[in-house]
C-alpha cells in the first residue's frame, strides 16, 4: 500500500493554466456523467480525477445542506427534516441525499464509487472497513480537514486509487442532528468539525 | 455434437416440453410459469442477471429494500461479497432446490445476517442473547420489507390498544370517485348519474339473441355498471368493434386498470402476464375444496367475480372458500373477523373478509382512483408486508406483530390470541428510555 500525502493549493497556477483545468474537469465530468469513467485508460491522473469529482460533490451537498434543509428547516421553520423522510413527508437528510446519488451511481455503473463513511457513525455499517478507509478518515480527522488523503489498495483482486476528504459539519443541522440522534456514538460535534469523510475510488486496472 | 446438442435443448427449453428437463421442482411462486425456462435461463442455461429484478424489482422499489443490489456494488464490500455474494439474488435464492429452499424461498441457512452483522452486540448488547438465525423469524427483521419494522416506528406506534377506537378497512367506491372526477369518468366513456336510485338504466344494447337470459339481464339492471351506464357493449364489444360472448381480462382492463396489472403480478394472474394459458385450480399446490368442482377453473377475473351482477361480497369470501380448504381458509367462517362482516351484512362494514387482508383495498392516490390490490404478494411471505396495509387498520401495531408470528394464531385464523410477545417493539422503547436517561444524568450533572 503506497500512501501520497499532498497539500491542496501547495503550488501557484497561472491564469491561462487554471483555465485549462477549469475546461478538463468539465470534460472529466461530462464524460463520467455519460459513461463509463475513462479515467485510468485515458491517462488522466486519478487524483485530479477525484478532486473534481468531489469538488462537484461537496458543492452541492454544502448547498443542499445550507439552501435548503438549513434553511427551511431551522430558519423559516416551514418543514421538519427526517430520516425517514418518505414516512414523515420531509425532507431527506444530507446525508441520505448523498448516499442515494452514490447509489444511483452505482446502479449505472458509472466506471467510479463514493461513500460517506465516518469514525462515529451513526449506522455502523458506515464505518471505516478497509485498511486505506481506516488510515483516511484518521488522517483527514487528525488534521481538521486542511489536507486530503490518498492511497492505492487492492479490493476483491482489483487494484483501486483511493482519495479521502474530510466531511465537515457546515451548518446547525449537521452537528445537532448527529448530536442527538438515539444511536450516535458521539454527541459534542461542533460547526467546522470534521464529522467523517468521503471516499471515492477509481478503478485502476 | 455440440452445436447440435445446443441447438436441441435450447428449442425443447423454450418449447411446452421443457418441464420434461426440470432439474427438480421450482418453488411455490415460480412453478406456475416453470415451462418458460426463457425467463430466467439464456439459450445455454445460465441465469440471466436481470431476471429475478424484471419481475421483482418494482416491489422491492416500493418498500424501500433495506439491502438494494446496488449497495453492495461499491468495491469496498468486496471481503464482504466473498463470504455471502449478497448482491447476487440467486445467492439466497435458489431455484430448482426443494431439498434446501425453506420457508420465503430461501435455500442458505437462516443465520445468514451473521456475515455481515456478526458485530450486532456490540452495539445492541440486549441482542447479545439471540441467535441469528432469529433475527428474520421472530417478527423483527426482514431482509428486504423493514417498513413495519423499522425502529422509530416501532416507539410512534408502541402504545396502540389491540382494537383501534375506530376500526375501519379502506372502501373502495369507484361511484363517489367518478363522481367528483369527471375527467376520469369521460377517460373511461361512463356517466355518473347524481343519485343511483332514481338514475335511468339505459336499455341493453345487446343483440337481440343474447338478451334471452333474464337472470344476465336482471343482475346486471341491479348492477352498478347499469346505474353508471356501463352497457353491454361497454364490455363484450372489443377493439375489432365485433361482439363477443366470452371475455377475459383485458375487456375489464379500460376502467379496473389497477385491478388487472395487480390481477397479473399475482398467483391468481401471472401465468396470463407471461403468455401462458391461465392457471387452473388443479395446477394449484394448495387444498381444494371440492376437486371435482372446482378443479378445472380457469382463473380469469369473472372466476370469483360474476361480471353481470358485480357482487362483491361473494368475491370476497364465497369466491375464496369455494377453492380454498387450506385449515386458516377453513377456519374462517367461525372467526371473529367473520362474524363481525357477516353481521354488518348490508350496511357500513366491519369485520374482515378473506379479501380485506388478502387483497387490501387503497384509496384514490397520485390521482388514480381507488382500487383492490389484487397481488398477494403485497401482502404475504413474509406476512409483516400486511401490518402497515391490512392490520393497521383495526389493529394496534404489538397485537398485529405478535399474531402475525404466531403460526397457532394464524391457522386458527385469528380465532385465538397470542400468547408470544414479539419483543422488537420493547427493545425499542427500552433503548430510548436508556437514552433519555443517559441525557438527564449528563444535563444534570452540568
Amino acid at each position: 500500500m503506497k500512501n501520497k500525502k499532498q497539500t491542496q493549493n501547495k503550488y501557484t497556477i497561472p491564469i491561462i493554466v487554471n483555465v485549462c483545468l477549469v475546461a478538463i474537469v468539465a470534460i472529466v465530468i461530462f464524460t463520467t456523467a455519460c459513461g463509463p469513467s475513462k479515467s485510468a485508460s485515458t491517462g488522466l491522473d486519478p487524483q485530479f480525477v477525484a478532486d473534481a469529482l468531489h469538488a462537484v460533490m461537496e458543492s452541492d451537498r454544502i448547498v443542499y445542506t445550507k439552501q435548503v434543509l438549513n434553511r427551511l428547516v431551522k430558519d423559516d421553520k416551514v418543514i421538519k427534516a427526517s430520516e425517514h423522510w418518505s414516512d414523515d413527508k420531509a425532507l431527506p437528510l444530507p446525508a441520505q441525499m448523498f448516499r442515494m446519488g452514490a447509489e444511483m451511481v452505482q446502479a449505472k455503473k458509472a466506471g467510479f464509487t463514493y461513500s460517506l463513511l465516518s469514525k462515529w457513525p451513526i449506522n455502523k455499517q458506515n464505518k471505516p472497513q478497509t485498511e486505506v478507509e481506516v488510515a483516511g478518515l484518521d488522517f483527514v480527522a487528525a488534521n481538521g480537514g486542511t489536507t486530503n488523503y490518498y492511497a492505492k489498495e487492492n479490493l476483491g483482486g482489483k487494484e483501486y486509487f483511493t482519495a479521502v476528504y474530510a466531511d465537515v459539519g457546515v451548518a446547525p443541522a449537521c452537528v445537532d442532528c448527529h448530536n442527538e440522534h438515539i444511536d450516535t456514538p458521539k454527541t459534542d460535534f461542533k460547526i467546522g468539525d470534521v464529522m467523517g469523510g468521503v471516499v471515492i475510488r477509481l478503478p485502476l486496472d | 455434437m455440440s452445436v447440435g446438442l445446443t441447438a436441441f435443448f435450447s428449442k425443447n427449453f423454450t418449447s411446452q416440453n421443457a418441464q420434461l428437463f426440470l432439474p427438480d421442482n421450482t418453488t411455490s411462486g415460480h412453478y406456475q410459469f416453470e415451462e418458460r425456462c426463457d425467463l430466467c435461463h439464456d439459450p445455454y442455461m445460465g441465469v440471466k442477471e436481470d431476471s429475478c429484478i424484471d419481475c421483482h424489482q418494482e416491489e422491492l422499489d416500493s418498500i424501500n429494500d433495506s439491502h438494494p443490489k446496488k449497495k453492495f456494488a461499491d468495491p469496498r464490500n468486496a471481503a464482504r461479497l466473498q463470504k455471502i455474494n449478497a448482491a447476487s439474488c440467486i445467492t439466497c435464492h435458489q431455484e430448482h432446490q426443494p431439498e434446501t429452499t425453506h420457508s420465503m424461498g430461501l435455500s442458505v441457512p437462516g443465520d445468514f445476517c451473521f456475515h455481515c452483522h456478526q458485530d450486532i452486540a456490540e452495539n445492541r448488547p440486549n441482542h447479545e442473547d439471540f441467535e441469528f438465525d432469529s433475527c428474520a423469524t421472530a417478527g423483527c427483521h426482514n431482509f428486504h420489507d423493514n417498513t413495519a419494522l423499522y425502529e422509530s416506528f416501532l416507539v410512534k406506534n408502541a402504545t396502540l390498544p389491540d382494537i383501534l377506537p375506530n376500526p375501519k378497512a379502506e372502501i373502495v367506491d369507484l361511484v363517489a370517485y367518478l363522481k367528483v372526477n369527471p375527467d376520469f369518468a369521460d377517460s373511461i366513456n361512463v356517466e355518473v348519474q347524481n343519485d343511483l336510485q332514481e338514475g335511468v338504466i339505459p336499455s341493453p344494447d345487446a343483440p337481440e339473441e343474447s338478451l334471452s337470459n333474464n337472470g344476465i339481464l336482471s343482475d346486471w339492471h341491479a348492477s352498478p355498471h347499469a346505474a353508471i351506464g356501463v352497457n353491454c357493449s361497454s364490455c363484450h364489444v372489443g377493439e375489432n368493434d365485433k361482439w363477443s360472448e366470452s371475455l377475459d381480462h383485458n375487456s375489464c382492463r379500460s376502467c379496473h386498470g389497477q385491478e388487472v396489472q395487480t390481477f397479473l403480478q399475482g398467483r391468481h394472474g401471472m401465468r396470463l402476464s407471461v403468455d401462458l394459458p391461465p392457471m387452473k385450480t388443479l395446477d394449484g399446490r394448495i387444498d381444494l375444496t371440492d376437486e371435482s368442482k372446482v378443479a378445472h377453473r380457469q382463473l380469469d377475473c369473472s372466476t370469483c367475480h360474476d361480471p353481470h351482477s358485480m357482487d362483491i361480497r361473494h368475491a370476497s369470501v364465497n369466491a375464496w372458500i369455494e377453492c380454498h380448504d387450506d385449515q386458516h381458509s377453513k377456519n374462517y367462517k367461525n372467526s371473529i373477523h367473520a362474524k363481525l362482516w357477516e353481521a354488518t351484512k348490508g350496511g357500513k362494514e366491519a369485520g374482515a373478509s378473506c379479501a380485506t387482508c388478502h387483497m387490501p383495498r387503497h384509496g384514490a392516490q397520485n390521482g388514480h382512483p381507488p382500487y383492490v390490490d389484487h397481488n398477494q404478494n403485497n401482502t404475504l411471505r413474509p406476512n409483516e408486508k400486511m401490518i402497515r396495509s391490512v392490520c393497521m387498520d383495526c389493529h394496534g401495531l404489538q397485537f398485529s406483530l405478535d399474531s402475525l408470528a404466531d403460526s397457532e394464531v394464524i391457522l386458527s385464523n385469528f380465532s385465538m390470541r397470542s400468547t408470544n410477545r414479539v419483543v422488537s417493539v420493547d427493545l425499542s422503547i427500552e433503548k430510548l428510555n436508556k437514552k433519555k436517561k443517559h441525557e438527564k444524568q449528563k444535563t444534570d450533572s452540568k
